[in-house]
């Protein structure tokens, strides 16, 4: 045996409630034979001697629930036979004397509360009687948890036989008052003795007991949740004594976790009505509660009790608004914060935070309401002095996002304490909470349709815009702030054209500031929304608009890709955006030619396009993809004449041959095919020239609605037929096939002839084959075809071919879509010829 | 020895004779014939023979005797009562006889008392007496208890006292009597001023003392009767604990001055406060204990008819009269 191990805490806790527990199991035993005995001493004497062992001071609370627990159950038995006896004759004012003959004085008050619940329900004697007595006489436990759970029992076990209104008690028992008067001396009494914990013993493990506090706290608010639970309790019982009772003994306990536990209690256990009626009463204790309790968090549940109340019902704010709850509110957080110079900015903040919750739950359209809080935060956080914590800064932020998302939060940054408080942040807080603005707006989908509102919130997020110190900040993170800056450009918008390119801009010119890094981000989403303008402009019927008086002077089109132009070519300085800029162009001269018609500007675009393609795309990869973008907006291009269109078209096949790797001038060879061969006019776009031609007589009737002339290119040209070149494709077309030989040869050289790359292009030639031949281009015969075919298939059955997956696939594929076109009865003559 | 003597109380009436239970120490118990002072003490002598040879004697007597003991004079009892009663002039017994006796109107203004260094004792003492040292004598003791009336109530000043060690412990109690009988209960309260020891808990005795001889003579000899605890835990400034303490319970007998000028007894409750340190701070107050006429079993109680359902206690019983709080100390 090793008993002289040292046993750790717990090990001891477990062996002291072990023998307390036999003891109590060994007694209860005793106890229970004597009652089978009849014999009501001897039973009186175990079951004071099995409660003996509730005086011990060894076991944490918890454990020392256990044994309680384990007692109380016990004590049922005894209960029954005091009914038992009682039946048979024996009073229940003797057992009330005889079990007070008990020497100890716990086990004693356990036996008087067991008896005295008997004889209240008996109702030999009246309730409030033997209820003041138990209450009075249990003053003799001074001892904190052993106080706490006697009183507790009594608690339990008087429960339902309060003289409440309705209560079969009620009468000669007594009424509600006594019933309050009961649960409100027993709260008090296990509130003081709930405090006192804190201070006896050593002050060393305060922690320790803190927590063990923590774990007692129920017993006392189930006192508080009796008293909420009454029948009788109405309206004014509630003001005239409940309420103060219990405010007097939250306050004058002084204890931190007293006040923290039980102002919630308070809040969460009485009706919201009774709050509302209160509120004075409620708040004015507040300021007077120590200075380590969370106000804020109380406050806060009182916050959101009371808009949830205000959501059930529309006449509850009339309520708010009839006893000036708003006002009551807020005039208690200043005091609290006046009240307690040392509480943390933090929760200061918190707490206004409570009350801004508040407001945008109640008063959804009352935004004077949250001007109010934002300057009263102002004032009592500029009073604070030290608010540059972080975590201060957080719940500022906190507060400060609040409104944007329950009001439109282009107002709320309007007002005049929004910025005030704003300017309580760090610089670089400033930016989080720019951040955080731009992602509400997004979030909530507003839109910014003046320019001033534009101007505002740019300043207020002036640090995402441009570079307010040197900051060093995260790559990753600059790139999602400016993403979102450039999600926010979306939200500028108004359904005037006219306005929507004001907003844009004034957007332009203040994001000009934000350098290379900024631009290359924000300038694409003005530019594209200002191409959106210009399709927007384009639709809209001439003159139509021009009718609006007061409007703003409507840009025309050509002012407005001008205004795209300026973008690109920012862009395009700014260095490093060089591709970027490029598709810029190319979209705008797209748009310039599709919906605008514009063919000068169109051209300038695809030369300042070519420019940059020549001087300033960096490297083969990105040259590839530049042509292929080019050709691809060319081609749908339809405004050129003859000639310019074939300066282009020259330009971008010329490309197309001094790209470095062999593929890759295949493949941009057979695209700049297709710059041959423009598709009939499919529907919409035979609308848009029928359009552009309806629109011609207007401007030609001598009243140019932008006052632009001819040589400005600016007055639309209607589009050119399709061009359709069968020649040049053919040239093309060969010309692929021949680099793709090239490619295979240069590969063999190489020694890499496993390669499947030729392969791949030689499909893909096929397919480019297939296309124009199924378009009728007439240089290609199915014979011609059909010595393609075998070609490929000839490659095709290549072992390396037929290890690659994809390409197998890719061929397949296009075999079965030849297929498919001969099954096709209107496809049936041209391809009939053709074998697989 | 010739014979046996035994000796029974009889009612005339034929009503049977009240007893008591009284301690005999070593926790035993006896049943005694119980009387009061100026009782008509009756019964009947039975005197025997051995079967078959006759019992002569001088006379045979019953004695009543009243007695006081003290340790301090052991085995010199003094006699403070005693009177006799001749049952039968001197010849011989040849046949169990039944002899009755009356002593009417007793004077037994004392009560039996059992104490730790007093005695007082009655007995009925049938002597046979005969010749040469053989007389026959045999003592049957019975138990006396007299009763008080109900001291008038206003009469009743509660005792109230403020104690304390100077900057330590400051208490005010109270007791709502100076008078209590023996089943009555003693209600009062404790009052915290000032708490600046660790107090673990706090028990009231009930102490009895009793004093012999006089002057400096006098001795005197406690024992705790009681010990019930009132208060678990330690108490803050401004708390008040009720006391609540039921006498019955206990073996108690009421207040004796100076018996017969032998000796007094003297009851006392003792409050005693008991710190972490398991020290003992105690204040004795004495109480005057009385003997209430007990109320027949059958008669109705406190006028309530008989039958009727019992109520609780008065109020004024249980919980201890309101009082404005404590001056703080």
């Amino acid at each position: 045996m090793d008993d002289h191990r040292i046993m750790t805490p717990q090990e001891e806790q477990v062996k002291w409630l072990q023998d307390a527990s036999n003891s109590v199991k060994r007694n209860a035993f005793y106890m229970k034979r004597a009652l089978d005995e009849d014999n009501l001493r001897e039973a009186l004497r175990y079951s004071a001697a099995m409660l003996v062992e509730l005086r011990t001071s060894l076991l944490t609370p918890q454990k020392y629930f256990e044994l309680y627990m384990q007692a109380f159950d016990e004590l049922r038995h005894l209960e029954a036979f005091f009914k038992e006896e009682h039946s048979k004759g024996r009073s229940y004012a003797d057992l009330y004397e005889l079990v007070q003959h008990a020497g100890n004085v716990l086990p004693r008050l356990y036996l008087l509360c067991t008896v005295g619940s008997c004889f209240i329900r008996s109702k030999e004697a009246h309730a409030k009687d033997i209820l003041k007595d138990l209450v009075e006489m249990c003053k003799g436990v001074q001892h904190p948890t052993r106080g706490l759970f006697l009183r507790s029992y009594l608690c339990q076990v008087s429960r339902g036989l309060l003289p409440d209104t309705g209560s079969e008690y009620e009468g000669d028992g007594g009424d509600i008052n006594d019933a309050l008067e009961f649960l409100l001396l027993n709260f008090t009494e296990m509130n003081k003795l709930w405090v006192r914990m804190q201070h006896q013993g050593s002050g060393k493990d305060r922690e320790r007991k803190e927590g063990e506090r923590q774990q007692l706290a129920d017993l006392v608010g189930k006192n508080l949740t009796y008293i909420s639970q009454l029948e009788g309790l109405d309206f004014k019982l509630y003001q005239e004594v409940v309420q103060g009772r219990m405010m007097e003994q939250v306050v004058s306990c002084k204890d931190e976790i007293a006040q923290q536990y039980l102002m919630q209690c308070i809040i969460q256990g009485f009706p919201d009505e009774f709050h509302l009626g209160t509120l004075p009463t409620l708040l004015a204790a507040l300021p007077e509660l120590q200075s380590g309790v969370k106000v804020h968090l109380v406050l806060a549940s009182l916050l959101d009790r009371l808009s949830r109340f205000a959501a059930t019902d529309a006449s509850v704010v009339d309520q708010f608004n009839d006893s000036d709850a708003f006002g009551q509110l807020l005039g208690a957080a200043t005091r609290v914060s006046e009240q307690h110079t040392e509480m943390p900015g933090a929760d200061i903040a918190a707490m206004y935070i409570a009350l801004a919750n508040f407001v945008g739950a109640v008063y959804p359209d009352h935004l004077d309401h949250i001007d109010r809080v934002l300057q009263s935060c102002h004032e009592a956080l500029a009073a604070h002095g030290d608010i540059r914590e972080d975590r201060t800064e957080k719940q500022i932020i906190a507060l400060l996002t609040l409104p944007l998302t329950s009001y439109d939060p282009v107002t709320v940054l309007g007002l005049s304490t929004y910025p005030r408080v704003m300017s309580l942040l760090k610089p670089a807080t400033c930016k989080a909470m720019a951040v955080k603005i731009v992602q509400t707006i997004l979030k909530v989908g507003t839109e910014i349709s003046e320019p001033a509102q534009v101007d505002m919130l740019l300043d207020f997020i002036a640090p995402l815009v441009a570079d307010v110190h040197m900051d060093d900040d995260d790559e990753e993170d600059f790139e999602d702030e400016q993403a979102l800056v450039a999600r926010l450009i979306h939200r500028l918008r108004a359904n005037d054209p006219a306005q929507h390119y004001a907003l844009l801009q004034t957007a332009r010119e203040r994001f000009s500031a934000g350098g290379a890094r900024r631009l290359r981000h924000t300038l694409p989403p003005i530019a594209f929304a200002a191409l959106g303008i210009v399709g927007r402009l384009a639709a809209a019927a001439p003159g139509a608009e021009a009718c609006a008086p007061g409007a703003l002077f409507r840009p025309s089109p050509k002012e407005v890709l001008q205004f795209v132009h300026q973008c690109a070519a920012q862009l395009a300085e700014a260095g490093e955006n060089a591709e970027m800029a490029l598709q810029l162009f190319l979209t705008a001269a797209q748009s310039a030619s599709e919906h605008a018609r514009l063919e000068l500007i169109a051209y300038e675009f695809f030369e300042q396009a070519f420019i940059l393609f020549e001087e300033a795309i960096p490297d083969s990869a990105s040259e590839r993809v530049a042509l292929a973008s080019i050709v691809g907006a060319l081609q749908r291009c339809r405004i050129f004449p003859a000639e310019p269109r074939a300066t282009l078209v020259h330009k971008a096949t010329g490309y197309s041959a001094k790209l470095l790797r062999k593929a890759d001038q295949c493949r941009a060879v057979l695209a700049c095919s297709h710059l041959y061969w423009q598709d009939n006019c499919e529907t919409t776009s035979e609308k848009l020239g029928e359009g552009g031609t309806a629109a011609a007589p207007k401007e030609d009737s001598g009243s140019p609605p932008f006052g632009d002339s001819e040589e400005d290119g600016s007055v639309a040209s209607s589009s050119q037929p399709p061009v359709q070149d069968g020649e040049h494709v053919m040239m093309c077309l060969k010309r692929a096939l021949k680099i793709a030989h090239a490619a295979q040869q240069q590969l063999a050289v190489a020694l890499r002839s496993s390669d499947t790359l030729p392969a791949w292009l030689f499909v893909e030639i096929l397919n480019h084959y297939l296309y124009y031949f199924d378009q009728g281009l007439s240089s290609i015969s199915a014979s011609v075809l059909q010595n393609l075919l075998e070609l490929v298939a000839n490659e095709m059955a290549g072992d390396n071919c037929q290890a690659d997956a994809g390409l197998v696939a890719f061929y397949n594929n296009t075999l079965a879509h030849i297929a498919a076109q001969k099954a096709k009865p209107e496809k049936a003559s041209l391809y009939d010829s053709l074998q697989v | 020895m010739g014979g046996t003597v035994q000796l029974d109380f009889k009612n005339d009436n034929g009503t049977p004779v009240k007893t008591a239970i009284v301690k005999a120490g070593g926790g035993e118990t006896e049943t005694l014939p119980l009387y009061t002072n100026k009782d008509t003490i009756t019964g009947e002598v039975k005197v025997a023979n051995i079967p078959g040879k006759k019992l002569e004697h001088q006379g045979i007597k019953v004695q009543l005797i009243g007695s006081i003991e003290l340790a301090t004079e052991r085995g010199h009892p003094h006699d403070f009562v005693s009177l006799v009663r001749d049952l039968a002039p001197p010849g011989e017994v040849t046949s169990p006889q039944t002899l009755p006796f009356e002593f009417s109107n007793v004077e037994m203004q004392y009560d039996s008392y059992r104490g730790l260094q007093a005695r007082l004792r009655y007995c009925l003492r049938v002597t046979v007496t005969r010749g040469y040292g053989a007389s026959i004598s045999k003592d049957f003791f019975f138990w006396v208890r007299n009763y008080s009336p109900p001291p008038p109530p206003n009469n009743l000043p509660p005792i109230k006292m403020e104690v304390g060690i100077e900057d330590c412990l400051h208490i005010e109690f109270e007791y709502d009597k100076n008078k209590y009988h023996l089943k009555d209960t003693v209600v009062g309260k404790i009052y915290f001023l000032l708490v600046r020891i660790k107090l673990k808990h706090m028990e009231i005795e009930i102490r009895r003392r009793e004093t012999t001889g006089s002057g400096s003579a006098a001795r005197n000899e406690s024992e705790t009767l009681a010990k019930y605890e009132i208060m678990d835990g330690a108490p803050v400034r401004g708390e008040n604990i009720p006391i609540r303490l039921f006498l019955s319970p206990y073996d108690l007998t009421p207040t004796y001055k100076l018996v017969h000028n032998k000796y007094s007894v003297k009851y006392y409750l003792n409050l005693v406060l008991v710190d972490e340190e398991d020290r003992r701070y105690f204040k004795q107050q004495e109480i005057q204990l009385l003997r209430l006429v007990e109320p027949a079993a059958a008669a109705p109680e406190d006028g309530v008819p008989a039958g009727a359902p019992k109520v609780a206690p008065a109020p004024a019983r249980l919980i201890t009269p309101p009082r404005p709080p404590a001056p703080q100390a």
